[in-house]
């Protein structure tokens, strides 16, 4: 004897097999091919076509380490070599010697730091 | 937060992504790279010409290489060794090129490698013919003559098309290899070629084979010849001018520079004619070495005539060459007449050493001469104390530094700054130890030439100037020089010192033994006026003091300088006088002297000449000549040409000979022996125009007597006397009137001597 909700569920599949009698899948095998891909190629596609779902932090923070870390070591090499350059090198005429600048400046802060008499 | 997206969109966006930073790290920050290096090198900052060449060796194109090469290495100057150095040195001078930057200037060592590969993958292109030419001015200071025509002649083959020029340079270049190796013929081929594709407008270059081929006669004792083809090209060059002027008469006045190289050639010409029959040129050579035996190879040695050491060094002078890796040079078919040699140096080569050659030293070329000239780069003098701004208290200042091996005395110089630049005072010479102790008071009598300024349209002294090393709050500094037996000088304490060995102790110190009194204070403040009744007053409340006293006289002679006197005024000659009887010193028993002798008292000049010889090194040539003027003009002729004789060959500038001459004309009415010391002393004074040329001036007296007859050595003493005198009316009378044309251009010349 078939319970209540069996019944039931007969009923409403025969009126959807109703209704739906004039409408007709044309593309069903590509659909099931989709569903339930059984060549590489058609894995393939459907790993290509999956969706995902990323959490959206991580995945910012990973992007923007890697552009950082590419972009800046070329530029930080030449920044290394450009700090050397942040002096411009002059020459400076003292005492009836010629000096660089900058080693004269270091040698006059040195021996105003620690004065003689 | 969570994205849902499609594998296929994360995959596509990395790789997007990836592509993008392939783009910046290969192509953007290249680009960065070299515009960085490019602005390094160009700005003269540290490193910057290291920065220039790794950019060089990355360049992602070759096109970008090769543009980098010609911009930087290659260059538009570099050809030229007057362009080629950072420092030269001369004869007592010394020039750099602008100091607010590292040099911009290339080692060979740096330069080569890409020379040579310009060369030979390099564009064809007028850059290649620069490049050529300094490969082959390597090469020959190489000694590899061959490497040098082989460079010259593959850039020749790599050049196609309208390279015409180029490829007559590159001739010319070889035409003067060929030359310099005597090699005559083959020389002479190119230049023949040269002159079959001649360009009238091409003054520089048609010029200079001018030069080339007259080199190549005066080389084989042709100078007729020579002169003969100048005078063509003068001819030639003065028409083109006339030519170009009526064709464009809003040009205004245009002199190409090498109308006045070939007319100072022609001068030179003309001078060994007249020296010899047909001139013969001589050889100039030696060896450029530091002092411990190293060679300097690469060093730029140029022999410049007594026409062009006047202005720094140029292109078209005939003599110029590098030193080969032994550090020789050698100059063949050099023109009888003054030379001086200058080197010129990369900064790593002077750095810590220095050349000590002496205002005026001269080689004089005579004719058919191989003249030795070497050239001994000397350690810089390394300094004791006082030292690193040291402050000085006592009463009297130690100065030391290091013992120079040779040494007969030392010269101690004193420096300060101030308003108007850097006053240089010397403070003590003929020092015979490596050390000195001198009074604070010698120091403040030190004081260097009379700076003055422009304040508001007014012409005022520098105070910090004038209190020189009586200021307590100056910094000063000092620098020592070292002379050998003969007065030639060995070496001194100052010049470059780039690096930290060279460095060595800073030449800085405080003078604070006095402090600053209340006319020091007006005085400082610009209130010449007060500050001057002041130290008056001062000075005759206390006798002895000799600070006022001084500064009374420094005062006067600011004012004589503003006053545009060559003497120090009436009235500070009382202040002198007091100051020479309180303790006698060089520099104010000098200005009394020249007082008298301005004044020709010459009682006065005998008695203050003869203070100064009796102390050893307060004369020297110059006060030796004023002093036999002085007499000359007394006519006591007999004394004056004892000094004269003894003086002017100490002064390797002559510049007192005129009077020597008259002295001998007059005394012994001889115009042949005048003639002979004319030419054993001819005055050089290279700074100023129209030096008189002494022999050529007796000379023509010789030929005016001659044609004159009976009367001229009367009429020539007569005019010397009125020389003598010095009564200008007198003078000018006699000068608008006299027939003797000779005779009036030697007075006037005699008018010049000083």
């Amino acid at each position: 004897m078939r319970t209540k909700r069996e019944q039931e569920r007969e009923f409403i599949k025969n009126r959807l097999d109703e209704e739906l009698g004039t409408v007709h899948f044309t593309r069903e095998a590509e659909v099931l091919r989709r569903s339930h891909p059984r060549s590489w190629l058609e894995r393939l596609k459907a790993l290509w076509n999956k969706e995902i779902e990323v959490p959206l932090f991580p995945l910012g923070v990973s992007m923007a380490v890697i552009i950082a870390v590419v972009a800046l070591t070329p530029l930080q090499n030449s920044m290394d070599t450009d700090n050397s350059h942040e002096e411009q090198r002059q020459l400076i005429e003292a005492g009836g010697n010629t000096y660089w600048k900058d080693n004269y400046e270091k040698a006059v802060a040195m021996v105003e730091s620690n004065p003689q008499s | 937060m969570k994205v849902t997206l499609k594998v296929k969109h994360l995959v596509l966006s990395i790789l997007s992504i990836g592509l993008l930073l392939s783009l910046l790290q290969f192509v953007v920050i290249p680009k960065l790279q070299v515009h960085s290096a490019e602005k390094n090198y160009e700005e003269g900052r540290i490193g910057g010409k290291k920065s220039l060449l790794a950019a060089i060796d990355n360049s992602a194109t070759s096109g970008k290489k090769w543009e980098l090469i010609r911009q930087y290495l290659i260059g538009n100057d570099g050809v030229t060794l007057a362009h080629s150095f950072d420092v030269y040195v001369g004869s007592g001078w010394t020039q750099s090129g602008p100091i607010d930057k590292e040099s911009t200037i290339w080692s060979w060592e740096d330069k080569l490698p890409y020379l040579k590969s310009y060369l030979t993958e390099g564009p064809a292109d007028q850059y290649l013919v620069s490049a050529a030419r300094q490969l082959a001015s390597y090469y020959m200071s190489e000694d590899e003559a061959s490497d040098a025509l082989a460079a010259l002649e593959s850039a020749e083959k790599r050049l196609t098309g309208d390279y015409l020029n180029q490829e007559r340079a590159l001739k010319l270049e070889r035409a003067k290899i060929y030359a310099g190796r005597d090699e005559m013929t083959k020389a002479e081929q190119l230049l023949e070629q040269l002159d079959n594709t001649r360009n009238p407008g091409d003054l520089d270059f048609n010029g200079e084979i001018v030069q080339v081929r007259a080199q190549l006669m005066i080389r084989q004792g042709n100078v007729r010849s020579a002169l003969d083809n100048v005078n063509t090209e003068l001819v030639a060059l003065q028409k083109w001018v006339t030519e170009e002027k009526a064709k464009f008469p809003d040009m205004g006045d245009f002199v190409p520079g090498k109308l006045d190289q070939l007319k100072s050639l022609k001068a030179q010409l003309e001078h060994a004619l007249r020296q010899q029959d047909n001139g013969l040129s001589s050889t100039v050579s030696g060896v450029v070495r530091k002092s411990d035996g190293t060679p300097m190879a690469r060093v730029g040695v140029f022999l410049r005539s007594e026409h062009d050491v006047n202005h720094s060094i140029m292109e078209g002078e005939p003599y110029q060459v590098l030193t080969d890796g032994q550090g020789r040079y050698d100059f063949k078919g050099v023109l009888p007449g003054s030379y001086q040699l200058y080197i010129g140096l990369l900064f790593e080569q002077i750095d810590g050493w220095t050349w000590p050659t002496m205002n005026d030293d001269w080689i004089d070329v005579k004719g058919n001469e191989i003249l030795t000239e070497n050239v001994v780069l000397r350690p810089l003098i390394e300094i004791k104390s006082p030292i690193n701004q040291q402050v000085v208290t006592d009463s009297t200042v130690k100065f030391q530094w290091e013992p120079v091996e040779g040494a007969a005395s030392y010269t101690l110089y004193g420096t300060w700054p101030s308003k108007s630049g850097i006053t240089s005072a010397l403070i003590q010479s003929h020092i015979e130890d490596d050390f000195v102790e001198l009074p604070s008071d010698t120091l403040y009598d030190s004081v260097g030439g009379i700076y003055l300024n422009e304040v508001d349209g007014k012409i005022v002294l520098d105070p910090v100037q004038l209190l020189g090393f009586a200021n307590p709050d100056s910094r000063f500094s000092w620098y020592v020089e070292a002379y050998d037996q003969e007065g030639r000088m060995l070496t001194r304490s100052n010049g470059y010192r780039l690096n930290e060995t060279s460095m060595g102790a800073l030449p800085f110190f405080y003078l604070k033994s006095r402090t600053l009194t209340a006319e020091d204070r007006l005085f400082l403040d610009g209130k010449m006026d007060e500050a001057m009744s002041a130290y008056k007053k001062a000075f005759e409340n206390k006798p002895q003091d000799r600070h006022s006293l001084r500064m009374i006289i420094r005062i006067y002679e600011g004012q004589a300088s503003i006053d545009r006197e060559p003497t120090s005024s009436d009235e500070s000659v009382a202040y002198l006088e007091r100051m020479v009887e309180l303790e006698p010193s060089e520099r104010y028993v000098f200005q009394l002297f020249y007082y008298y002798y301005d004044k020709k008292m010459w009682a006065k000049v005998d008695y203050y000449y003869k203070l100064m010889a009796k102390e050893k090194g307060w004369t020297n040539s110059y006060v030796q000549s004023v002093y036999g003027t002085a007499l000359m003009k007394q006519r006591r002729f007999e004394e004056a040409a004892v000094q004269l004789r003894e003086a002017i060959p100490n002064d390797p500038s002559h510049r007192f000979v005129g009077h020597y001459l008259a002295v001998e004309i007059y005394s012994t009415g001889s115009l042949e022996s005048a003639m002979r010391l004319a030419e054993q002393y001819p005055e050089r004074a290279p700074l100023e125009k129209g030096t008189p040329n002494w022999s050529k001036l007796v000379g023509e007296l010789e030929l005016e007597s001659k044609a004159a007859g009976d009367g001229y050595a009367e009429d020539m003493k007569q005019a010397l006397d009125i020389y003598f005198d010095g009564d200008e009316s007198r003078l000018n009378k006699w000068l608008s009137s006299t027939k003797h044309a000779a005779m009036k251009t030697f007075v006037r010349a005699l008018e010049t001597v000083n």
